[in-house]
């Protein structure tokens, strides 16, 4: 019994990494008033881009992580020239990128692998240990014998909440989402404070999208995400768009997703098919509560015009 | 005041433009041209500014003096013209570039962010790279320098708004400007506020700085400025040292031919004497985050008459006309239409016992910007004949409505197709006052309805509540930060204070400074 | 005044030039004739009295789903649980076949399609309620339900309905009395087809000509000044999605009675991404709606065609589509630039 509690919560930290990338990557350009809603197919096409780089280069992960993060960014580059430079809605531009995110990252597959009968694989990551720590029991093999993209998403966690929240360089950032107006007046730069953050938040939903190949399966399919991009950002909502609570969110919404996968063999009398909805009945449950303490950035979505007039 | 209404200032009426003792301005702005769409606001217009010195810019509301001075700290971009500092020619292309320069503006609109601190508030945006502990304590400095006193980690949103007002300057002051604009520093302010607004106004140029003031009020720019520059329409009409210029003379130059008196005929014409319209009885309603308390109000309005509701904003105003719309429901007293109890209506209901209502925000309440004209024109009377006709709209009824409208309000463009969002301000406003009157209601309600419009629209809209009230027998009450508005055209003239009626006061009594009391907090019986 | 109307159109033109050339630069890039490409989409879903009527069934989901998602996208609101509201509508349509198989055409049809469309309604009232109720943001709650909905229609498909001869998740063929009449042999025009169209003359009535069409409108323009003029902006925006969902139920009853004749996992297909690209590029005219609907089930049909005969991923649809959605957006972002 215990040892399947140490599997479930080792897998949960492991599933964690993808809901706590793409999650960050959404806080940071929310931070800065842009709502991005194209994760699920962003996160497709870096996984399709990094796969084949690394395919490509006889299995070399690193270049497919760097190749899934510039396509993220990309896409965030996209989204900033449509909705901040050419202010487009952001859920229309959102929208239309992740439709053109979904096909893409299929047709590259296609276009260069083929139909293949056993689709190639690629070697995925392997658990690091963590010298002593990781011989503690119980917690030792859950958190220390993780791979290193999971400790990387907790630093990157960290550092994000550090940079907006510690730092006067952060404060600046943040106040062109709360009121791009004023800081424009005080002399930020708004339109490039947003392209920056939606580049980089982008380019770490697509590094959540690349993980999903390089940890879990060692293939690309076109399920790869099934929903994932979805639910993440339900993740940066229950985390109320700051970095630690957004960690937090990841982890249990991780946990809904393995224990729906971890009911089948519970034996739990329940049908395969319901347990599946299991992250999604609880996303909504969730919504619920986030919605009742509400702190968004007041600028989320808009966009600004320095020449509009006000009234 | 009596003023000489036939006198053209097509010249530039100058006062001896003063004993200056450097001969080299510290700012001159020359020729500065700038349109919006089609609408040229500024007209070669020319500003000198010498340092230590406090400039009033003068003008109506549109006459083009934000828009100088946005030009000036970087909003906008002019289209035409030169700005000169320090002797040399420079580009103002973003805020940036100007507060670099030293040139800092407080704009008339909160420019602060609510879920920041008031430090943090502070910080956005400088250029210094300090520790927070020095950042506050050069703070607290210049906030003891000015009289200024603020807990520096408290929270903007729970700040009322005349502490924000000051946070705003001391966020100003921050940035060691050179010139320091002010964009009507006392809007938001009591007349007691207000003397202690121009006080420190005139403080602050002792230390060096140039200080430039928006406003629209003659008494004001006397009072705090050393030299007086008056816009109208876009150009400069005239440069004046506050020591050598009237009050009456500078109203004559910035308005121009005073609208004739359309307002109030004296006491004795048509008095009041009809039935109750809108009753509020002891109407108090709870508060919340965002919301002031109704506390025991008793108003009445009867047929024919115009009651005045005179007060600074934010003294529940908005609470007030929201309840008697019934979006706030109120927790004890009642709210009466014609004699019939109205807590348990909807706002659809009061709309159609014939309720009008024309908003304060006319952008953000008043009307459906990416839709046609014909179709703001009967918001909220859709739903009637003769607009609706069985399942469906009567389309030929809104669209020959709208033509009559659009041709005798004359609302520019002269299209009923055009979408509302492009229209100015002041044809908005014209197109919310012909859709309160669309249906012959019985009771007007209008908030703040001349905010913003230039001379001529202001005389229009207060000329149709006038004809409605006495022509048609319309209750109106009218809310009003304008005393001067108020006391042209109501009969009677309620004050609010804190969510209270502190005091009404009619007919002879009808006074400034008793109703300045009042609106101060001071009762009055 | 006619140079003004036609020069709003110029983004579009422009937009479509540039898709149409963009189908020949992808399939350059991987390699394939151009020519050979345009040829085979063309005669595929054009050239041939069957083909046309395989572009026709394309389209009818395609167009009541765009429909579905427009209603509520007029309130302003984003309706993007169309597709789980489709499967729904499919899941109603078989429920009634197999639960009540004996009724007479002209009662069961009907109610086959009215169940439909109470089915898919019904999938969108949790999140009008959340969204009344909650605030919660309409986007992730329907997102979440087509989710469930997918999962809903593998554990229907792979029940007592199942189709045993079939070792996939579908179940049994519906009754015949249940099947929509074919009215014209080729190319293939069935009553599905007249269907979809009538359901549109009845959206652009309630529309453009009712008073609460009007709502609709005004909610979706400025939901506060609807406020204070009396229109409960909440209560109406909620349920225009309720209401986009009954059409996307009746697009999925139709899909069963017209075509598959069975539910199917999997049967949504793309038609949930690519209903949104007519919606976003013509909310407010129905006529252009309907035209990009048709375009899209041109180059559905063609790709499927593309890939069985060329080798070519299918996906160039949904690439096709993004790109004219984007170009669109660009231009009207340029344009708006330089007025």
């Amino acid at each position: 019994m215990t040892n399947t509690i140490v599997d479930f919560l080792s897998f949960t930290l492991g599933v964690s990494v993808i809901y706590i990338l793409a999650a960050q990557g959404m806080t940071l350009a929310g931070r800065t008033g842009v709502f991005l809603v194209y994760n699920e197919g962003v996160m497709q096409a870096s996984a399709s881009a990094a796969f084949l780089a690394s395919y490509l280069s006889s299995g070399n992960l690193l270049l497919g992580f760097v190749a899934g993060a510039l396509a993220g960014g990309l896409f965030g580059l996209l989204m900033s020239v449509l909705s901040v430079t050419l202010k487009q809605n952001q859920f229309v531009v959102g929208l239309s990128l992740l439709i053109l995110a979904e096909g893409i990252g299929n047709f590259m597959y296609k276009a260069v692998i083929g139909q293949t009968i056993t689709p190639p694989t690629i070697p995925t990551l392997h658990g690091v240990f963590i010298p002593y720590i990781s011989k503690i029991p119980f917690l030792g093999p859950i958190v220390f014998q993780q791979n290193p993209m999971f400790y990387l998403s907790i630093a990157i966690s960290v550092f994000v909440w550090f940079l907006m929240y510690r730092t006067s360089y952060g404060l600046n950032v943040r106040a062109t989402g709360e009121n791009p107006r004023v800081a424009d007046t005080q002399g930020i730069n708004v339109h490039l404070t947003r392209y920056t953050y939606t580049f980089f938040g982008s380019a770490l939903i697509g590094l959540a999208g690349t993980y999903i190949p390089f940890f879990l399966t060692g293939s690309y399919t076109e399920s790869l995400v099934s929903g994932r991009g979805w639910i993440s950002i339900a993740v940066t909502l229950l985390g109320g768009w700051k970095p630690l609570n957004v960690m937090l969110s990841g982890l249990v919404f991780a946990g809904f997703e393995v224990f729906s996968v971890y009911g089948q063999l519970l034996g739990l009398p329940v049908s395969s098919d319901f347990l599946l909805m299991v992250p999604f009945i609880a996303t909504l449950l969730i919504l619920i509560q986030v919605y009742r303490n509400a702190e968004l950035p007041q600028g989320l979505g808009k966009n600004y015009d320095r020449e509009s007039k006000v009234d | 005041m009596v003023l000489n209404a036939d006198a053209p200032h097509e010249t530039i009426a100058t006062g001896n433009p003063g004993t200056k003792p450097q001969s080299i301005p510290l700012l001159s702005m020359r020729s500065i041209v700038k349109k919006f769409g089609g609408n040229l606001v500024l007209d070669h217009v020319d500003l000198d500014l010498w340092s230590g010195e406090t400039v009033a810019l003068l003008g109506e509301n549109g006459a083009g003096k934000s828009t100088l001075m946005n030009i000036l700290s970087g909003l906008y971009r002019a289209d035409e013209g030169e700005i000169i500092f320090n002797g040399t020619p420079i580009r103002v292309r973003s805020p940036n570039d100007a507060i670099t320069l030293g040139i800092t503006m407080v704009h008339q609109h909160f420019e602060l962010i609510q879920n920041f601190t008031v430090l943090e508030n502070i910080m956005i945006g400088s250029k210094r790279k300090e520790k927070k502990e020095s950042v506050l304590e050069r703070v607290h400095k210049l906030a003891s320098l000015n009289g200024i006193t603020i807990d520096m980690n408290a929270t903007v949103k729970g700040l009322p708004i005349g502490v924000q007002q000051k946070v705003e300057i001391l966020k100003a002051l921050y940035r060691d400007p050179r010139i320091l604009i002010l964009d009507e520093p006392t809007s938001n302010l009591t007349p007691q506020e207000v003397d202690s607004m121009l006080s420190t106004i005139k403080r602050l140029a002792s230390s060096g700085l140039s200080v430039v003031f928006i406003t629209h009020k003659v008494r004001e720019a006397l009072a705090a400025a050393s030299r007086i520059i008056v816009l109208k329409n876009g150009r400069l009409v005239g440069k004046f040292l506050g020591s050598e210029v009237t009050a009456e003379s500078l109203v004559e130059i910035m308005m121009g031919a005073r609208p004739s008196s359309i307002l109030k005929p004296e006491s004795g014409g048509f008095k009041a004497q009809g039935k109750p319209v809108l009753v509020l009885s002891n109407v108090s309603t709870s508060p919340s985050r965002h919301r002031i308390a109704l506390r025991r109000i008793n108003l009445t309005v009867n047929e024919g008459e115009i009651l005045g509701i005179a007060g600074v904003s934010g003294n529940g105003q908005r609470e007030l006309v929201e309840t008697i719309m019934m979006q706030i429901k109120p927790s004890d007293g009642s709210v009466s239409l014609f004699g019939k109890n109205a807590n348990s209506l909807t706002t659809r209901d009061i709309i159609s016992m014939g309720v009008s209502y024309i908003p304060e925000d006319r952008l953000g309440d008043g009307i459906l910007p990416n839709m046609p004209v014909y179709e703001n024109l009967v918001l909220g009377l859709h739903d009637s004949p003769p607009f609706k006709k069985g399942w469906m709209m009567n389309r030929d009824a809104i669209l020959s409505t709208a033509s009559s409208i659009v041709e005798q309000y004359r609302i520019n463009p002269p299209s009923i197709a055009v979408m509302s969002g492009v229209l100015s301000g002041g044809n908005i406003q014209k197109l919310l006052i012909a859709r309160s009157v669309l249906l012959k209601p019985k009771v007007i309600i209008a908030h703040n309805p001349t905010r913003g419009l230039d001379a001529r629209t202001t005389e229009f809209v207060l000329k149709s509540l006038v004809q409605q009230s006495r022509e048609n027998g319309t209750g109106v009450l009218l809310l009003s930060e304008d005393l001067d508005e108020l006391i042209s055209i109501c009969d009677r003239i309620a004050v609010m204070f804190r969510g209270e009626i502190v005091g009404e006061v009619e007919g002879k009594e009808i006074d400034r400074y008793t109703i300045g009391a009042m609106m101060a907090g001071n009762k009055v019986n | 005044m006619a140079d003004k109307r036609l020069l709003q159109f110029y983004p579009y033109l422009l937009s479509f030039v540039g898709v149409v050339l963009s189908i020949g630069v992808l399939l350059a890039v991987i390699g394939k004739n151009p020519f050979e490409g345009y040829r085979i989409l063309f005669s595929s879903s054009l050239g041939s009295p069957g083909s046309l009527g395989l572009t026709l069934l394309d389209f009818i989901p395609l167009f009541l789903m765009a429909l579905a998602f427009v209603v509520p996208l007029r309130a302003g609101k984003y309706n993007v649980g169309n597709e789980g509201q489709f499967l729904l509508g499919a899941v109603g349509a078989v429920t009634v076949s197999f639960t009540l198989p004996g009724l007479p055409p002209a009662v069961g049809l009907p109610l086959l399609l009215l169940t439909g469309m109470l089915f898919g309604s019904l999938w969108a009232v949790v999140p009008a309620f959340l969204l009344y109720k909650f605030k919660v943001n309409e986007i992730v709650s329907t997102i979440s339900m087509n989710f469930i909905a997918y999962y809903l229609v593998l554990f229907v498909a792979t029940g007592p309905w199942h189709n045993p001869l079939v070792g996939f998740p579908q179940t049994n063929q519906i009754g015949a009395n249940y099947i929509l009449p074919v009215l014209i042999r080729s190319p293939q025009v069935g009553t599905g087809l007249i269907i979809a169209l009538l359901a549109a003359v009845v959206v652009y009535l309630y529309v453009s000509k009712t008073p609460a069409g009007f709502e609709l409108r005004a909610v979706g323009s400025n939901p506060r000044a609807s406020l204070v003029y009396g229109i409960r902006s909440d209560m109406v925006s909620a349920l225009s999605i309720v209401q986009g969902a009954s059409l996307a139920g009746l697009a999925g009853a139709i899909q069963v009675a017209g075509l598959l004749l069975s539910l199917q996992y999997g049967m949504q297909g793309n038609y949930g991404l690519l209903s949104l690209v007519p919606a976003l590029i013509s909310a407010s005219s129905l006529l252009g709606i309907g035209i990009i609907s048709f375009f899209i089930a041109i180059v559905d049909t063609g790709t499927s065609a593309l890939q069985g005969l060329m080798g070519v991923p299918y996906e160039i649809g949904l690439l096709i589509e993004a790109l004219f959605l984007l170009l669109v957006l660009f231009a009207k972002g340029y344009r708006r630039g330089n007025s």
